[in-house]
């Protein structure tokens, strides 16, 4: 191996010792002498045993007594300490080493060509890197002090019983040799086994893997029972060795208790015929049986510590066995910065072949100079993508030369590749996490802090790449902590002011503002009630139903049973109309109900028949579904004014005398917001309260921040507002606010591979991550061939307005139409470059290319 | 710009009154009680002011209406040039754009408010939503919606012929007479 960080033995090729004794000496050592020391405490109890009997009872002594009894207990209690100290020294020691075996082995296969992934399934490395790392961990730390301590410990009691009679101490030992040729026997049959458990469980993790990564086909074909298949053919034969396995682990055990019981049969046999004739007192008797149990532990221990050895290294061969493998590039070329690449591209004769003899790419031999822009054509199966990956150092070509500005690519580190290089594959991974670290997640690994990247260069990068508005609309949806809110709240309401003032005409038919003295039809009961948050929580509509001073006031004004009788009502006429009905999401969208509650509901009315609900469970839920209610959009069962009437003066005495709410400085407030005065700033201490009224001087920290601008509820669903809000956006941009909707939609959570972005975001964020990366040249593997026409010709500008000149572009395409903007074109067939020219050259010629062309 | 506002008088739209509306359309006079609920439960008021646009030729289709108060004009745009189609009202030929339930086009007429309108919409998706529930109906609703198509078409063509000059007036062609 070329590199390694220690400038050890490679990683795969140690054996399990190796990382023992590598590191953590000191930590064995002490381990260690814990154990000596332990010895003797152990050992002690038994001569204590002897002295109890042979001289303080026999003596009748009871001072005597007392004080050996006292020595025996503290030995005792010092021997368990010893033993808590050895478990918890062995199992730091063990992490320790695992953790170190784990870091190196992931610097090693992250460095794995990729060639190396074609064949091997992510199952069984993760399989590997987790579940069976974690098993050896256990045995890593006891790994040296266990055989040594029990050697020693056998050695002393051995030595003990010796003392007290040679005879039986040589009895006692009889059974042994047995045992040493059985249980190995036992122990080879175990590790056989073992090896095909790992085996199996590795095809497990592999065919769950798969099942997940295409649950799409298999939801789509409805293929559960090929998948469960082949699951069961795996779960039998696991099941199978399973088995085998325990029975022979098991056998182990049987063997090890059954050769344990001879001996205190030997010694009762013998020794108690000799005690008997008086050749042996009755305390040297129990202290010999005592020391033989106590003998028998470290034996035992020496076993069990022969099966966890065998077990680990199984484990451990088969996990450094899969990647056993030469790393191609070093990270870095020691002693020298990483090389600054103008961007000429050289090869010779190049060819790729993949390990099962199919060559991919012949004779290659091209020359592209630095800044040119050259594209790479050809049918599916050409080579042109293989082409690509050996020009960004992912493959390595199996003949001839690649120079880079003259140098050997095979020379090359992995810096030098990515600090001149950036390639944008077909199908990009985004990591989970935020759009920001997938932007700058390239930026990042060159070692380039986030500060030195200004928003405005991301924000010129996502607006070349068509991914502004999307950004946009993502901080439109997000929910604002208060600190993040806190250094914005003017500028926030700044863009309130603007929607509800400026647009004022647009604003009034698109947005029911929020307005303490009307009811609103377009927001809940909830919100038309309580019209505010607590910041605790206290006033959701879930715990609003089992709030007794809410519940008191409900009552106060009325409205308790009524909201009840109206959550009835919507109960009744939603299983009516839907009782037979299978669920669908789509049948609820103008209902409060959840589809996943309607059997719940259709129990409940169900149970009711005629009658109004009596206990308190029932109430509650029904009440729930009414506070749900939005009048406008759940249009099942009207709303009486009256009703209306009553909700207005619940909320005006629930904000006056429970929240305690100014309602005139709100009321007043939302006057100055419609006649563009300013908006009223509160006293500072106000802002630590915990009851947030929607009142226009607050953000309100529960909504989100579309919410909050508008400061109301939309009439309509939010595509149906597209002119509104672009009049809104262009009235941001004019005052420069959008930056700050940007910087908090960048950090939009993307979900687990990108899974919350569609896919053409996903390839648009991965292609303003590679345009925000410096570097001489840009490699891009059908990189626009997922995105639409207008899309894709926004990053063909990007490359003929910014990179022309300065960056040398390869891109492998797909849609010829695109060719006429590259300075040249390569075409490719069955793996060899068959043409070469400009786009009006291939044409004129009218060989492959033009064929290709026309057939398009 | 529309804009709907089904219960600024309370209760305007709700479902009771909704089922009532159409179970005096001929368009549901065939279909059963327990399907016009479902439709009435699916379907969206929405209300539009004098001069307003509905919805614009070119626009994705995606929903019928059925004018239940006001004036309704359909126009067609050919480049700057506007042809006034038809005018729908309440009462008589009371719907407009029934095809959108059945296929994805994008409109190919405009349609205004000529005076404040009530209207209920009935979308793509819940049409078809309820035709998975009863599928025994589809038919029958196919039938319905060409037949409304074909009523249309009939008005639309009678309106424009009414405004056709004298002079385009002319004999139907026959075949000429063979030597």
């Amino acid at each position: 191996m070329r590199q390694s960080r220690h400038q050890e033995i490679p990683v795969c090729r140690r054996t399990l010792f190796y990382w023992i004794l590598r590191r953590h000496r000191p930590t064995q050592f002490l381990l260690l002498a814990v154990i000596l020391a332990s010895l003797f405490f152990r050992v002690f109890p038994l001569e204590m045993q002897r002295r109890i009997i042979n001289e303080a009872i026999h003596l009748h002594d009871e001072q005597l007594l007392f004080l050996y009894c006292g020595l025996y207990m503290g030995a005792v209690l010092l021997a368990g300490i010893s033993k808590y100290l050895i478990n918890v020294i062995q199992t730091v020691l063990g992490q320790k080493i695992l953790v170190e075996m784990r870091t190196e082995l992931y610097h090693h296969i992250l460095q794995l060509p990729l060639q190396f992934y074609r064949k091997m399934q992510p199952g069984t490395v993760i399989s590997a890197m987790t579940a069976e790392l974690n098993a050896i961990g256990f045995f890593l730390g006891g790994a040296l002090a266990i055989p040594v301590a029990s050697v020693l410990s056998f050695l002393v009691f051995l030595g003990f019983m010796f003392s007290l009679s040679p005879l039986l101490a040589l009895l006692s030992l009889s059974v042994y040799p047995l045992e040493l040729v059985v249980i190995p026997l036992l122990q080879k049959r175990y590790n056989r086994l073992n090896k095909k458990r790992i085996k199996t469980t590795r095809q497990m993790s592999n065919v769950v893997n798969e099942a997940i990564s295409g649950i799409h086909e298999i939801h789509a074909n409805a293929a559960y029972h090929l998948e469960e298949q082949r699951m069961a053919g795996l779960i039998d034969r696991l099941y199978g060795l399973l088995k085998r396995l325990f029975i022979v682990k098991y056998g182990i055990k049987f063997a090890n208790n059954l050769f344990q019981s001879i001996g205190p049969f030997l010694l009762f046999l013998v020794g108690g015929y000799l005690a008997i004739n008086g050749e042996f007192t009755l305390g040297a008797l129990v202290a010999f049986l005592s020391a033989y149990e106590k003998v028998y532990d470290p034996w035992k221990e020496m076993l069990e510590y022969y099966q966890a050895l065998q077990d680990a290294q199984v484990r451990y061969r088969q996990i450094m066995r899969i990647f056993d493998r030469e790393i191609e590039h070093p990270i870095r070329v020691p002693d020298r910065e990483p090389l600054r690449i103008r961007g000429r591209i050289e090869i010779k004769n190049g060819g790729f072949t993949v390990e099962n003899g199919v060559r991919l790419l012949q004779q290659i031999s091209l020359a592209i100079q630095p800044n040119e822009q050259v594209a790479l054509v050809g049918f599916s199966g050409s080579g042109k993508s293989t082409l690509a990956l050996v020009m960004a150092q992912l493959y390595d070509l199996s003949s001839g030369t690649l120079l880079l500005d003259g140098h050997d690519i095979r020379e090359l580190s992995k810096t030098d590749i990515s600090a001149n290089i950036t390639m944008i594959a077909q199908h990009p991974f985004i990591f989970s996490g935020s759009i920001r670290d997938n932007l700058l997640y390239a930026i990042r690994a060159g070692g380039v802090n986030d500060q030195e990247i200004s928003l405005e260069r991301i924000a010129r990068v996502i607006r070349d790449v068509g991914l502004f508005e999307d950004v946009l609309r993502f901080g439109f949806g997000t929910i604002l902590p208060r600190k993040r809110v806190f250094p914005l709240k003017r500028k926030l309401l700044r863009m309130r002011q603007i929607i509800v003032h400026d647009l004022a005409d647009e604003y009034r038919k698109n947005v029911e503002i929020y307005d303490a003295k009307k009811f609103l039809h377009y927001s809940t009961i909830r919100d038309n009630l309580i019209f505010g948050d607590s910041l605790s929580g206290r006033y959701t509509i879930d715990n609003l139903s089992k709030d007794g001073q809410v519940t008191g006031l409900l009552r106060r004004h009325g409205l308790l049973d009524d909201l009840v009788r109206l959550g009835l009502a919507v109960a009744r006429v939603t299983v009516e109309l839907l009782g037979d009905l299978e669920m669908d999401e789509f049948f609820f969208r103008n209902n409060p109900m959840e589809p996943e509650e309607f059997a719940e509901f259709k129990t409940l009315v169900k149970k009711l028949s005629d009658r109004e609900p009596e206990n308190g469970p029932e109430k509650e839920r029904l009440l729930t579904l009414a506070l749900r209610y939005i009048p406008a959009l759940h249009t099942i069962v009207p709303l009486s004014p009256d009703m209306m009437n009553r909700i207005l003066a619940f909320r005006k005495d629930f904000l006056e005398n429970i929240v305690q709410v100014d309602m005139n400085t709100c009321c007043h407030g939302l006057d100055n917001l419609q006649m563009q005065q300013n908006i009223m700033d509160l006293p500072s201490y106000e802002e630590e309260k915990d009851f947030i009224a929607y009142c226009p001087s607050e953000y309100l920290y529960s909504h989100t921040l579309r919410d909050n601008l508008l400061f109301g509820s939309l009439k309509q669903e939010i595509r149906e507002n597209q002119e509104f809000i672009g009049r809104a956006m262009a009235a941001f941009e004019a005052e420069g606010l959008t930056d700050e909707i940007l910087d908090i939609g960048l950090d939009f959570d993307v979900g687990s591979q990108g899974d919350r972005l569609s896919g053409g975001q996903k390839q648009k964020l991965a292609i303003a991550r590679a345009f925000l990366k410096e570097g001489s040249i840009l490699i891009m593997d059908e990189a626009t061939a997922s995105l639409d026409n207008t899309s894709q010709g926004k990053i063909q500008q990007v490359l003929e307005e910014q990179m022309r000149g300065k960056k040398t572009v390869i891109a492998v395409i797909h849609r010829l139409d695109l060719c006429p903007a590259y300075d040249r074109i390569f075409v490719l067939r069955n793996g060899s470059i068959i043409e070469q020219g400009s786009y009006d050259e291939l044409m004129a010629a009218k060989g492959a290319f033009y064929e290709l062309a026309q057939s398009h | 710009m529309n804009s709907h506002n089904p219960t600024d008088s309370a209760g305007i739209g709700h479902l009771e009154q909704t089922v009532t509306i159409f179970r005096k359309l001929p368009i549901f006079r065939e279909t059963p009680a327990d399907i016009v609920s479902l439709y009435a439960y699916l379907a969206r008021h929405e209300k539009y002011q004098a001069g307003s646009v509905i919805f614009r030729q070119g626009h994705p289709s995606d929903r019928m209406f059925l004018v239940i108060e006001g004036t309704v004009s359909i126009c067609e745009e050919r480049g700057d040039k506007v042809l006034f189609m038809q005018e729908i009202h309440g009462d008589g030929v009371n719907y407009f754009g029934e095809l959108a339930l059945l296929a994805r086009f994008k409109w190919f007429f405009t349609a205004r408010a000529l005076t404040e309108v009530h209207l209920i919409s009935i979308s793509r998706e819940a049409f078809l939503k309820v035709q998975e529930r009863f599928p025994g109906h589809f038919p029958q609703a196919v039938e319905t919606i060409v037949q409304l198509r074909i009523d249309r078409f009939i008005s639309q063509i009678n309106s424009l012929i009414d405004r056709l000059p004298d002079d385009a007036w002319q004999d139907c062609p026959l075949p000429e007479p063979q030597p």
